[in-house]
């Protein structure tokens, strides 16, 4: 009986010496994902929602600004990296974007240099931002996008991601 | 004899002399009238030199002004930054018990306990100083102005027109005069795309003044973070 209390207390002073030195767990950066539906229409173009969430320009001749809504925690640094996930489907144009990053009255913001597509086809193409902008304690983020006018077919965004710290 | 008719001939020749010039003096006043009276003739040509002069000194007033306001911005930024740092110093020194260095570095590094305003003027600052450090490469500067300019000019932008552009090796500062909040928002929401904006920017809106509004645009060379170089 001796023994079993012995090996009980030790079983439990090695718990809770693991327990006092493991490390903690790893801090997880915090992303958010968000459907190209989110965007809305600011200027030019035709806006088309599809069923599967994507946002897409249905015009034939006039390219369509979009603003992408970013929900942002209150975070006290940048953001890591914005990523839309860009349909390009337009011959000689690109879908092209950037990260705007505003104070709360929106008097100053910063704004990440301009991403693009490269190519076009029906797949998606991550276009990255990279981070290191500007921001205001509890300022607001949006990314912007402008998208090409009809060519092989409809160009639009499918969705798109925020990387905070 | 003969010596006194010479005495009286030089008298009389003397009070002669001085009774012309007397006459050409007291005349000349008039002489003057009648020269301006064919001035006066061509009123209408003078009047129009007259604007023309008046008009360059005023376009020469408004850019002095358009000077020292510019200025007179940046000294209130410096201003600002100048009374946020000492806020930061202050804030530090009345702790109590000795801070530990981590945690002198990592207030000196935070600029989070600062107003808006203060970051925002903290920001601009650094931005003007690392400018105004920076040494000129000219290829790229004098391409960037003018392809700037040519970007701004006044019939894309309507209703707002650029007092200065200011580029040198990786980072360009152009200051924007707006007539109204219209046309300020209107360029603020179609900044162009194209490069030289194709880098990162940071935008500022002045609208202290409604008769004077204002647009700060910072931009950084393709390739170049705006504010990680940043001291």
């Amino acid at each position: 009986m001796k023994k079993f209390y012995r090996l009980f207390a030790t079983l439990g002073a090695v718990a809770v010496i693991t327990g006092a030195f493991d490390a903690p767990p790893a801090q997880a950066d915090d992303g958010k994902i968000f459907p190209g539906s989110m965007c809305t229409r600011f200027s030019g173009g035709t806006a088309n929602y599809t069923s599967s969430g994507r946002l897409l320009n249905s015009s034939a001749v006039s390219t369509m600004t979009v603003l992408c809504p970013i929900v942002r925690d209150l975070a006290s640094d940048p953001w890591i990296t914005i990523e839309v996930v860009a349909i390009d489907q337009h011959l000689i144009q690109n879908v092209t974007c950037r990260g705007y990053s505003y104070s709360r009255d929106g008097g100053l913001f910063g704004v990440s240099a301009l991403f693009s597509t490269a190519g076009n086809g029906n797949a998606g193409q991550v276009l990255s931002s990279g981070g290191g902008i500007w921001e205001a304690d509890r300022g607001y983020y949006f990314a912007k996008c402008d998208i090409p006018p009809v060519g092989a077919a409809q160009s639009g965004i499918a969705s798109y991601f925020v990387l905070e710290p | 004899m003969n010596r006194g008719a010479m005495n009286v001939t030089n008298v009389t020749i003397g009070v002669a002399f001085l009774a012309a010039l007397g006459t050409w003096l007291f005349l000349r006043p008039a002489e003057t009238e009648s020269q301006v009276a064919p001035v006066a003739g061509t009123s209408a040509a003078s009047r129009t030199e007259q604007s023309d002069v008046s008009e360059k000194a005023l376009a020469s007033l408004k850019a002095e002004v358009a000077t020292l306001k510019r200025e007179h911005d940046q000294l209130v930024q410096s201003l600002n930054a100048v009374e946020a740092a000492l806020t930061r110093s202050i804030s530090l020194s009345v702790q109590t018990g000795p801070p530990s260095n981590a945690a002198e570095e990592a207030e000196a590094g935070n600029t989070k306990g600062l107003s808006e305003e203060q970051r925002i003027a903290n920001t601009l600052y650094e931005l003007d100083l690392r400018l105004g450090k920076e040494f000129d490469d000219p290829a790229w500067s004098q391409k960037t102005e003018v392809e700037i300019t040519t970007l701004l000019h006044t019939e894309a932008i309507e209703g707002s027109r650029v007092l200065s552009t200011d580029c040198h090796s990786t980072l360009c500062r152009v200051e924007v005069e707006h007539q109204d909040a219209d046309a300020q928002s209107w360029l603020v929401d179609h900044l162009p795309m194209e490069p030289p904006f194709d880098g990162e920017m940071l935008v500022r809106q002045i609208d202290d003044d409604p008769l004077a509004r204002r647009t700060l645009i910072y931009v950084a060379r393709r390739e170049h973070p705006l504010l990680a170089a940043t001291p």
